[in-house]
Parts: structure tokens; sequence; C-alpha cells
């Protein structure tokens, strides 16, 4: 298997606050990582630097996508590229429908314009399986909707998007436990469609039930402090994350 | 009734209304003419350049007009007001110096009280000249001057002075700005050196005695680099039949990363004409904070205005008005934003009472180059009966596309519901509606030192009184 | 007719002169020759009458409005009515002169657009009757030299209701005066005013609204692109006159920045002298905001894409209050035209 994702040696600070420490890894196509950590550890962090988001800056190290290093890329050539980031509080955009925003997204992706049927038909079908109403197509992209919505309708464009890996931040925080179902449905569908890959970021392990976890990450205070696979998870779940945390302090 | 105690005095309609009889002084005639000013630049011994600067002046005033926006000024008749009137009494750093009627007025307005307190130095304006001037040995240890501006002009900072005096604010700005170049009488000269920060704060208080009378007094303060002043200023008259006009002028100038706050509760009584203007310019990293409450006259112009010259520099505007019976008060702030980086905030408040109106008034200019500025205004105004009047006149003008500015305003009455939650809890409808309308004012109490913040709120108070018809 | 610094969209109060946004100037053409509407549809329920004027109704437009003359038309609607659409060629420079009528419980929505390559006056003149609700919106699509005047006043009876749409997109100066009076207890006016200024062009909008009546709301929005070089004012008045308790008035603007050197100016006025009332003002003006640009760069949409597409959404968003389905889509292919630069759009 290669690489779909590497992480060499990252360094990223914000506002001149070092934040992440020399941070490594690897996902390879049709993986499902899992990254752990208390809250504050830098998690979330990670996932906006692989992104790009220009207010966290890379001080060193490098991240290559798909055989390309993307480290200074901005954020809309990763998302080209294949990369996505579900965002653990979505914007609101007043006045950008749901459905022009996804195709206007879709077309910029693939340059053509898009067949108007085919579109809606995946759409639909889509919104189904989220079990979002049809009417929020027409609404405004995320203003007013609910914190379930919202996550719904990142999943939502996860399954138009298709993208090679997805970061899911935090996605199933605050959700009741039908919306995790549905969500993680999402989520399913996409490996099975796409041969995703997947880094889920998290605190709990609810979601996690949905898929096979290939490898799990522990971050502590801005450093990986232990790789493992999914046993990783129960460990955190039995004694929590206290022997981690020490593991950071050596 | 809870009687509400104040540092500075107990609050009562009368301790600004009493009035010293009007006798003895030196008192030029009413009206303007060129002798008139020319009389004032002799009294006071001003240097050629000052004579001639207020004669210049004198020739603007006449070539102006009176706005034509604004509140009416018409009860304004020049003819009819004493630009110059001279207290009995020199210049004294010392209280036991000063005449006992004016001490006996400063006295019950609380002054020496407070600067024994809490001040690092005093200045008392009696009609048109300073008659006290104090600071603290430890305050002028650390090199600030804190002075009366006439015998600054012929001491070791006159340079300084003929290079800033109406500099920032010059006398075509406005007519009256070029009626106060031409009969401007006392005030205050403030330096404060390079990296002194002055702990405690300097006060000046103005105090208009004389019937028919205009106070014309000049504030010039310098603050340099990295240095750090809180100013207050007070002013205050007994109620007249006549008209009495305050033509103020107020110059700072915040140097590099210094810092200057200027605080102001203005209390003239209601037959006063204010037209005041106050003005700072503030170098890179500098900040000029303007707290602003504006109580008594009876029409008031009064727009601080602040010019961030310098990149990264801030100001911060705190604002009440509260407009009662007979008021027409139209006051506001202006921003220019010239540098990059630069921020503005304006927040204020104001009453409408009685019949009175509140105009609020403002502009905001974001320079062309003032890239990634900030700018963000907002005021609220609250109608205390349908008799009474607020209008909001907000002007924007941005001119670079990376500035960030907001807007918001608001007019409402008090929430019927608010009053009768705190009724229930056993709170009269009076004193509830003073208490909300306190709160509604916690924006300017909250900035001010708590001994002024507590006069304040007693004024609110006092001006609440009756409220309920 | 030519006139010299005729005074254009007065602010109803003054403020410093230094500013210059207290009024316009126009110094140029008021076309002589009237402009008659090619009506493309007309409900059997409205009725269609010329050289009627409807009198006594507002201006917000100043000194200009007192010079309009020419032939008009009035349109009456006395039921419920299907949208009218009226489309005026401005070639050559003309003046159009349009009254409405909506008389008790009518309703009467009309959808005007405004072509053509020359000076361009449009007054249209409205009543709406006790309960009536009148839906009006103006395209404005003139040829790119061309100055621009349209004047729009309003009275509203008890309960009527008056929509306006306004979309700009065309001129080189544009003036638009929009003066309503709500007089009648319950009557409201909302506005949306879509506006895309370009480089070199000017727009100059005078809102202004009377709340005579009670219980009377008005809510206005205007939202708009300004590209490099271009020049905006917006002045917009809500006046609480005493006696309209319980009215509420609100303005809101958008303004999204593309490019630089814009001229932006706003001057939102709030006059009151009642006590139980609501007024509000809000603006926001800026260039996108970083954290979108991020989140929509997230989704594989390029910054300058994401301009573009706000842009089309802020347009979008006022277009849909149209109330004519052909006029919404001519609107939106003028929009797309404007973006490549496309050709002039017909209905």
């Amino acid at each position: 298997m290669s690489a779909l994702l590497k992480v060499n040696n990252l360094n990223v600070s914000i506002d001149d606050k070092h934040i992440l420490h020399d941070v490594n890894l690897q996902i390879n196509e049709g993986e499902a990582h899992v990254l752990m950590g208390p809250n504050g550890a830098g998690k979330s962090t990670l996932g906006y630097a692989l992104m790009g988001n220009p207010q966290y800056s890379i001080d060193s190290g490098s991240i290559v996508f798909s055989g390309n290093d993307i480290t200074s890329e901005s954020a809309d050539k990763r998302a080209k590229a294949g990369m996505f980031l579900s965002f653990q509080t979505p914007l609101e955009v007043p006045g950008l429908t749901v459905e022009s925003f996804l195709r206007s997204a879709l077309e910029q992706r693939t340059g053509k314009r898009l067949k108007l049927f085919d579109f809606k038909k995946k759409l639909a079908a889509a919104m189904e399986l989220l079990q979002l109403d049809p009417s929020y197509a027409k609404r405004d992209l995320n203003v007013g909707f609910s914190g379930g919505e919202k996550k719904k309708t990142e999943i939502l464009q996860l399954l138009m998007f298709r993208p090679k890996l997805a970061i899911l931040d935090e996605t199933d925080s605050g959700l009741d436990v039908d919306a995790v179902r549905l969500v993680s449905n999402g989520i399913k569908k996409y490996l099975e469609e796409e041969n995703g890959a997947l880094l889920v970021i998290t605190h709990s392990t609810r979601i996690l039930d949905a898929f096979d976890i290939d490898k799990t990450h522990v971050m502590v205070d801005g450093h990986i402090v232990a790789d493992g696979d999914a046993s990783v998870v129960d460990d955190i779940n039995e004694n929590g994350y206290e022997r981690y945390i020490e593991l950071a302090g050596k | 009734m809870m009687k509400e105690k104040s540092q500075v005095e107990n609050i009562d309609r009368n301790m600004y209304d009493f009035r010293n009889e009007d006798r003895d002084n030196y008192k030029l005639n009413a009206g303007l003419t060129e002798e008139i000013v020319d009389k004032i630049s002799k009294e006071k011994n001003d240097p050629a350049w000052m004579n001639l600067f207020r004669l210049q002046s004198l020739q603007i005033y006449n070539s102006m007009s009176v706005p034509n926006w604004g509140p009416p000024i018409d009860g304004l008749d020049m003819d009819n007001i004493v630009t110059y009137v001279r207290p009995n009494t020199k210049m004294s750093a010392k209280w036991s110096d000063v005449p006992d009627e004016i001490k006996d007025t400063f006295e019950r307005l609380g002054i020496p009280q407070a600067e024994r307190k809490s001040l690092a130095g005093v200045g008392a304006q009696y009609d048109s000249e300073l008659v006290y001037h104090n600071v603290r040995e430890e305050v002028a240890a650390m090199g600030v001057v804190y002075t009366d501006l006439e015998s600054a002009m012929h001491g070791e900072y006159a340079d300084m002075i003929r290079s800033h005096f109406m500099k920032l604010v010059k006398p075509n700005d406005h007519k009256f700005a070029a009626l106060h170049g031409a009969v401007w009488s006392g005030g205050s000269f403030v330096y404060v050196p390079p990296k002194v920060k002055v702990e405690i704060p300097l006060q000046s208080y103005f105090r208009l005695n004389a019937p028919g009378a205009g106070q014309f007094e000049h504030t010039l303060i310098i603050v340099d680099e990295g240095a750090d002043l809180h100013f207050i200023e007070g002013c205050s008259a007994p109620k007249y039949n006549v008209a009495n006009l305050h033509a103020g002028c107020v110059e700072l100038f915040v140097g590099k990363n210094a810092r200057l706050r200027y605080s102001t509760i203005e209390n003239w009584s209601k037959n006063m004409y204010n037209l005041n203007t106050k003005r700072a310019t503030v170098e890179e990293g500098g900040t000029m904070e303007w707290v602003s409450g504006s109580f008594g006259s009876h029409v008031s112009y009064l727009y601080p205005m602040t010019i961030l010259k310098g990149k990264n520099s801030r100001m911060e505007f705190t604002g009440i008005t509260f407009a009662g019976k007979g008021q027409n008060l139209d006051t506001g702030a202006k921003v220019v934003h010239i540098g990059e980086n630069t921020s503005s905030y304006i927040n204020t408040k104001s009453i409408s009472k009685d019949g009175g109106i509140s105009t609020f008034r403002s502009s905001v200019i974001v320079g062309k180059n003032a890239h990634k500025s900030k700018a963000a205004v907002s005021c609220q105004s609250l109608m205390l009966d349908d008799i009474s009047r607020s209008d909001t006149i907000p002007a924007m003008d941005i001119r670079t596309g990376d500035a960030d500015v907001g807007h918001e305003a608001r007019i409402g009455r008090i929430s019927d519901d608010a009053v009768f939650y705190l009724m229930s809890r056993g709170i009269s409808e009076e004193d509830a509606r003073a208490m909300i309308v306190g709160g509604f004012a916690d924006n300017v109490s909250k900035e001010l030192p708590l001994e002024y913040a507590v006069e304040m709120n007693n004024l609110i108070r006092l001006e609440m009184k009756g409220a309920i018809g | 007719m030519t006139t010299e610094n005729t005074i254009l969209n007065p602010l109803p109060v003054r403020t410093w002169n230094s500013l210059k946004m207290n009024e316009a100037n126009y110094s140029g053409e008021v076309p002589a020759l009237s402009c008659a509407p090619e009506i493309t549809k007309l409900p059997d329920s409205m009725k269609l009458t010329h050289d009627e004027a409807l009198t006594g109704i507002s201006s917000a437009a100043g000194e200009l409005s007192e010079h309009l003359t020419g032939d008009s038309v009035l349109i009456e609607s006395e039921s419920e009515a299907s949208p009218a659409v009226l489309n005026y060629n401005f070639d050559g420079g003309k003046t159009a002169r349009l009254f409405l009528k909506a008389k008790e419980n009518a309703t009467l929505p009309v959808s005007v657009i405004m072509t053509g390559e020359g000076t361009a006056v449009l007054e249209i003149k409205i009543l709406a009757g006790k309960g009536s609700k009148v839906d009006l919106s103006v395209v404005q699509s003139v040829g790119g030299e061309s100055d621009v005047i349209t004047d729009i006043g309003c009275t509203c009876e008890e309960g009527a209701s008056f929509n306006l749409t306004k979309l700009e997109l065309g001129g080189k100066s544009e003036y638009v005066a929009v003066s309503v009076d709500l007089a009648g207890e319950h009557s409201s006016f909302s506005a949306n005013a879509g506006y895309r200024v370009k480089t070199n062009q000017s727009l100059d909008m005078n809102y202004v609204v009377r709340h005579t009546g009670r219980k009377t709301e008005s809510d206005i929005f205007a939202s708009g692109i300004l590209e490099n070089d271009s020049t905006k004012i917006f002045r917009g008045t809500i006046d609480l006159i005493k006696g309209c308790a319980g009215a509420k008035g609100t303005e809101n603007e958008d303004i999204l920045l593309l490019g630089d050197n814009q001229i932006n100016q706003t001057i939102p006025l709030i006059l009151c002298n009642e006590e139980d009332v609501e007024g509000n003002h809000g603006a926001s003006i800026g260039r996108l905001d970083d954290n979108i640009i991020f989140y929509l760069g997230s989704r594989g949409i390029s910054p300058e894409a994401a301009e573009d597409i706000i842009a089309h959404a802020k347009l979008d968003a006022i277009i849909s209050h149209i109330p004519d389905g052909d006029v919404r889509t001519l609107a939106h292919s003028l929009i797309s035209d404007d973006s490549d630069g496309g050709e002039d759009a017909k209905l």
C-alpha cells in the first residue's frame, strides 16, 4: 500500500505560540486512523494545519499528499487534490444556499459544468441517507442550522465531494444517539464507495463503532506520544489518558 | 429616601446652582471687536505671535458663518457675551491664597478634597482665569509639567507651545474655533516626558460664575513617547437667565506608544451654549481613550475627534449624554484612520427625557492607506417619554478595501417587563426606572474612577427624579 | 432640459458639510423625451390608463423631482393580480413616469426592467390603498456610460404593504431616491436593494421612510458589491414621528469589497420622537472573512472563486424577492453575464 498522507516532523504555531511538536504521521490509501487525546492537546490544530488554515503557521516539517509536497499550498488546492476536513464548528455563510454551494464547489473541483439532473439525484440520495429534510438544500449554508444539522451537512459534503482523505474533527460531539448513527452511516458509505482514507479526531469513542480502525495515535501537549492499533482505543476507554500524559512528561 | 453620598459632594441641584455675586471683577465689555481682542491680549501679556494669532482668528471668525446643521444657536448673541472676566485674584499654588469666595465655591464642588485623596494635580479655573494650580511633588519630580498656559507661553516651554497651539484645531476649522483663537483665556498645559507613567489622574475644574459670560479655556496636553496619563476635566456653572457660552478647545498629542485617557463630566448649567472642540492626534502604537459624560448645557456641540496617524494606533470613545427639559445636546465622536492597522471603537449611550433632544452624531473616516484597520461604532438611545427626541446621525466613509467596519445603532425605551420584574421584587417604579437607566449608562460609569462614577450615577438619579408622571 | 448643480438625494437632517454626504449635485441632462413602456405582461385585473397622474406622493430626490415632466402611465389594481411586467428602453435619453394605485385589499405586483443606452430618468409614484399589497421590482441594466435617476415615492394607507426589490447593475452614475410614507396604522415597507458597482461607476442612494401611523414597520436591506475604483453612498433614514407608537424600523447594510480604491460611504439616520418604538441599524463592511475563505477553500474553492460565489449569492438573495419568475430568470442571467462580460439581456 502506498502512502496517501505523510507528515514529517511537523511543527506548527499560532500567534507565535508553538502548538505542535515534531509530528509524524503516515496514512495509506483506504486506512482508517484515529487521533485521540485530552482537550487542548492540539488535535484540531493538526486538522487545520493539514488542511492549510492560514492562521496556523508551519514552522518546519512537511506535508506530502498523494506524493506531492503540499506544505505551502492553499486550502482550495489541497481540497482539489482530494483532502477534506469536517469542521468542528462549521461556518455560516448567509446568502449562499447549500445547493448552489455544493454545485459551485463541485464545478470548481472538476472544472466542468455539472449535469444538473445527476447532481440533484445524488444530492437527494445523500440527504435521504442522512435524513436531512430536502428543504435544507434551499437554505443558506449552516445559517440557523442546529448543531446536529451542521454536522450532517458536513457529512453531506463528504458524500458529495468524495475525497481521498477525510479528516473528521469531533464530528460526533454534541450529537444525540440517532444523529451519531446517521453520521456513522454516512461515513460508512463514504468508506465503502470510495475506498477512502479516514483520520478521525475525537476524544470520545462512540463514532468508532461504525468502522474498523487500522491505527490509533495519541496526542498530548502537541506531541504524538503513542501509536498503536485499535486496542489503544480500548485502553483509553478503560484507563483514560493518564499513562499517556506521563509519557508526554518524559 | 436613602441619601447618596459621594466623595466629591452630596449631589443636589443646589450644589451646582449656587452662585457668587458678580461684583468687583475686571470685566471687558460685551461683544467682539478688534479692540476687545487687543485688550484681552494686553491684559494677558501675550507674546507678539499670540497677539497676531488672536487678531487673525478674529478675522476668520468674522468671515465664517454658523453651521447649517446641528441644534439652533439663535439664542446666542455674541454682542451680549462677555468674552473676558478676570476674577479678583492672581493664580496661586496654595489653596489658602485663593480668595474665600472662590475657595468656598470649589470647596462646595469638592475640588480640594478630591485632590488630597485621589489626584496627582489639580487646576481650577474661575471664569476666564486659572485661580489655583498645584501638582504633587513626586509627580513634578518625574518631570511632569502641569501649569497654566499663559505662564507656560513665556517660560521654558514657550517653543513647544508655539509649535502646538491650535495646530490640531485650526482657527478656520469652524466659526467657534476661530472665536476661541481670538479670545481664549485660561486652561492648562500638561507635558509628560518620555516613559513617565502618571499613576493617578490630573484634574482641571472649570467654573463659570459671571452671567452672560463666555469661557474659552485652552487645554494643551503632550504625552511623549511611551508615557501614560489620565486627565480629568469637570465643568459646572450656576444657572442664569441669560445665555452663557463655553467655547473651549482641547488639543491632545499622544506620542509613540503613549497612552492618554481624557475623562470629562460636563454639567454646565442649562443656559449654557457649549460649543467645545476637542481633538487628539495619535502616533504609532499610541492609545487615546475618551470617557465623556454630558449632562448639562442648554445646547451642546461636542464631538471629540481622534486622528490615528501612526500605524497600530488606537482609540476608544465611551460616552453618555442625558438630555432633559430644555436641552438640545448634539454629541458624538469623530475618528480618522490614517495609519495602517489602526483601530477605533465608539460606544455611546444617550437618554432623552422631558422634551430633551439628544443627537448622536459621528463620523468614521478610513483613509486609503489605513489597511487592515478596524472601526466599530455602537450607539444606543433610550427614550423616556414621547415628548422627547433622539436622533442618530452616523457617517462612515471607507476608502480602503481591507478595512473591517461595523456599525450598530438602536433606539428604544425601558422595557415594561424589566420595570415589572424589579417592582415584583419590591422596588418602587421610580427606583426601578432609575436603576435601569443607571445600568444603561454603565458603559461610562465603569470607565470612571470610583468617586466620579458615583457622582455620575447621582446625576442620573437626580435627572430621573419625578420621571414618573 | 439641462441642469447645473441641482440638489439630488438630500439627507433629511444635515451633518458636517466637509463629509460631502449631505446631498448629491447633479449637472446634466434631464431628458424631455418621454419613454413609453413595452408592456410584456398585464393581467386582466389591472387597468392601464395614459396621462393620469397621482399627486401628493413624496419624493426623496430633492430639487430634481420638480423638473420631471412628460407622458405617464397609470396602472390600477382592484383585486388579486398576477405580476405585470414593463420594459423601458431609454435609448437616446428619456424620462419615464409610472403611477401605481392599489385599491382596497388589492395586490399589485409589478416588475420594471430598465434597459437601453442614454440618460434614464424613471419616476414611480405609488398609492397603496387600505389593506393592499404592492410588490415592485426594478431591474436596472442601462448601458455603461449613462446617467440613471430613479425617483420612487409611495404612500401606504392602513394595513397596506409595499415591498420594493431593486437591482442596480448598469449605468455610469446612478441615483436612487426612495421615499415612503407609512401613514396608515399597521402599514409596512420592506426594501431589498442589491447592487454591483463596477470600476469607475458610482451609485448614490437615498432611502427615507417616515413612520406616522401606529404599529408601522419598515425594513431596508441593502446588499452589494463594490469593485475596484467604484463609489457608493447609501443614505438611509428611518423617521419615527410622534404618534407612531409601536412602530419598528430596521436598516441593514452588507457590503462586499472586491479589489481596492473604493469610496464607500454610509449614513444611516434614525430620527425619533416617539417613545414606544424600536429603531435599529447595522452595517458590516469588508472583504470576505478569512474564515469563510478557508472554509470554502477546504471544499476546493479558490479565494477568487469564493468571492465570486459570495457576490453572486448576495445578488441571488435579492433576486429571490422578485415576484415574476421570468424577470427572476432574466435577472439571474444578467448577473451571470456580468461576470462573463456577456451580451445584453432581453426578456
